[in-house]
Formats: C-alpha cells, sequence, structure tokens
C-alpha cells in the first residue's frame, strides 16, 4: 500500500508550493518518521527539490510528488495524509495503520 | 493569558493513553512508564480526573483508571478548570459546580485585566477558543493535527543537511 494524501491535503499543499514561490514540477513532498518524543517517532513533512536518492520511494498522490526513504517508508506503508483546517489550528492528520500507539501530547507514536 | 502548564500536558497525555486502550483499565505506573511522565504528579492527576467524573477507578489486580467520559464531549477549558483547580470551591461534581467554576474564571479573568477593555475582551475571546477545542480533536491519532501547516517549509539541499546532521551526530 502506498502513502496517499486526500484532495484537500494535495490542494493545501499545492497551494503551499505556489505561495512559497516554488517550482510546481521540481518541488516534492518528503515525507519522514523521526526519533523523538515520548512514544518513538515523530512525522516530518517537507518540500524539496533535490533529485531523489537511491534509497528513496518515489510516488504521487492527486499531483504531488512524494518521497520518502525507505526506513520511513516502513513506518509509512499504507498511510494516509489529511488536512485539517479548524478552530484549532490548520495542519496535516496521519492516518497510519502502522502506529500502534500514540502519545497524548501529539509529537509522536510507536510502531 | 492563555498558558498550557505541565499539569495540563500530562492530562492530555493520560487521556490519549486512555482513548488507545479501548475501555481497558491502566494504572498510573502503566502510564508513566510508557510515556514518560512522572508517576508522582500523574497520581494526583488522576485521582482529580477521577473526582470530576472523567475517569472511573476499579480495584482489584487488574484495577486502574478507566476512561468514563467521551472525549469529543469534553472542551480543552473544562480539561484545564479542572487540573488547573480553577475556581474550584466545593469538592464534588454537580452542575452547579460548573457554575462556580465559571464564575470564578470569569473573575478571576476581570482582575488579571484590570478595566482594559482591549485585553479583557481578548481574555474573553481565548476563554471562547479554549471552550471550542475538542480534547478528543487534540489526542486521537486520526484526528489530531501532527503536522501543523506553519511546519510545511521549503528545505534546501535536503541530503547535504541529513548527512552532516548524521556525520555530527556519530
Amino acid at each position: 500500500m502506498p502513502i496517499t494524501l486526500t484532495e484537500s491535503a494535495a490542494k493545501e499543499i499545492r497551494s503551499i508550493i505556489k505561495d512559497q514561490g516554488l517550482p510546481e514540477d521540481a518541488t516534492r513532498l518528503r515525507v519522514g518518521v523521526k526519533g523523538g518524543g515520548c512514544s518513538g517517532f515523530s512525522y516530518m513533512l517537507d518540500l524539496v527539490e533535490d533529485a531523489p536518492a537511491e534509497s528513496d520511494e518515489q510516488l504521487e498522490s492527486n499531483g504531488v510528488k512524494i518521497l520518502c526513504d525507505m526506513k520511513s517508508y516502513l513506518y509509512l506503508n499504507g498511510a494516509e495524509i489529511d488536512f485539517k483546517d479548524e478552530v484549532m489550528g490548520r495542519g496535516f492528520v496521519f492516518k497510519n495503520p502502522n502506529a500502534t500507539s500514540s502519545c497524548g501530547c501529539g509529537s509522536s507514536f510507536s510502531a | 493569558m492563555l498558558c498550557i502548564s505541565k499539569k495540563t500536558e500530562y492530562a492530555l497525555v493520560a487521556l490519549g493513553h486512555f482513548a488507545e486502550i479501548d475501555g481497558r483499565s491502566a494504572s498510573s505506573r502503566e502510564i508513566a512508564a510508557s510515556r514518560a511522565v512522572p508517576q508522582a504528579l500523574l497520581m494526583n492527576i488522576l485521582k482529580n480526573l477521577q473526582n470530576h467524573g472523567l475517569l472511573r477507578s476499579t480495584r482489584g489486580v487488574k484495577g486502574g483508571y478507566r476512561l468514563e467520559r467521551d472525549l469529543n464531549t469534553l472542551s480543552l477549558y473544562e480539561l484545564i478548570a479542572i487540573v488547573e483547580c480553577v475556581g474550584q470551591s466545593v469538592q464534588t461534581d454537580c452542575g452547579c459546580l460548573d457554575h462556580v467554576r465559571e464564575a470564578a474564571n470569569d473573575l478571576e479573568l476581570a482582575r488579571i485585566s484590570g478595566s482594559q477593555g482591549p485585553v479583557q475582551a481578548l481574555q474573553f475571546k481565548l476563554v471562547r477558543f479554549l471552550k471550542e477545542v475538542r480534547v478528543a480533536d487534540l489526542v486521537l491519532p486520526g484526528h489530531r493535527i501532527d503536522v501543523p501547516v506553519e511546519h510545511l517549509r521549503f528545505k534546501e539541499n535536503y541530503h547535504d543537511r541529513r548527512s552532516n546532521h548524521a556525520h555530527h551526530t556519530d
């Protein structure tokens, strides 16, 4: 199962790329996890222009090019990234079937 | 002004833990160990949450606390008021206590902000905001925001920075 973006998440990312004046064809969304937080891992999202590394999974969802390094892909395989715009804030929500538990402070998860 | 203390943060951590274990009981020791929270402080927080009907305690070998309240119906305002003991002058939880707490909060807000209309207006707006935020949206995976939109920025030379970082931390 690949990593997917909902239409609303893809729309927001395309909008950010445009707002920051980044080249639409060359900009990719790098998705990953990093160590840290009380439950082990935190999610990362970055916009990059770098060429994909050999160890990167290359994906595309709703018109957004996605990169994910192999290690992160083990934890994110099958995850869906959604976008939320609510009273408490605007941001991206990971629906990750690999996460067995997440911390209440919302900064990390374990898998 | 708006300030989330460690006590409130730990209460959120604990409520998130209970929500994830799907109705099972958990002890303060279990939560403290798995979530890296100081157990002594957590015990006080859990007891307080139980007194206000958010948790129920059970005795026995498999005893502990379990979630009693739907986190979709709990506002961040209510949680902060409970955890920080704002305006509480009575021990038990009932409809009256909410009025006592709310009135005390309003008085406290008025005291803090003095007679300055704009600051007072801001305080009341913050209170309205806290009442609109549901705890479920802060702690439940798939509901909570994992990456705020402000964090999504262009990163130049991603690989170089990653390898430099790895080199420095070796």
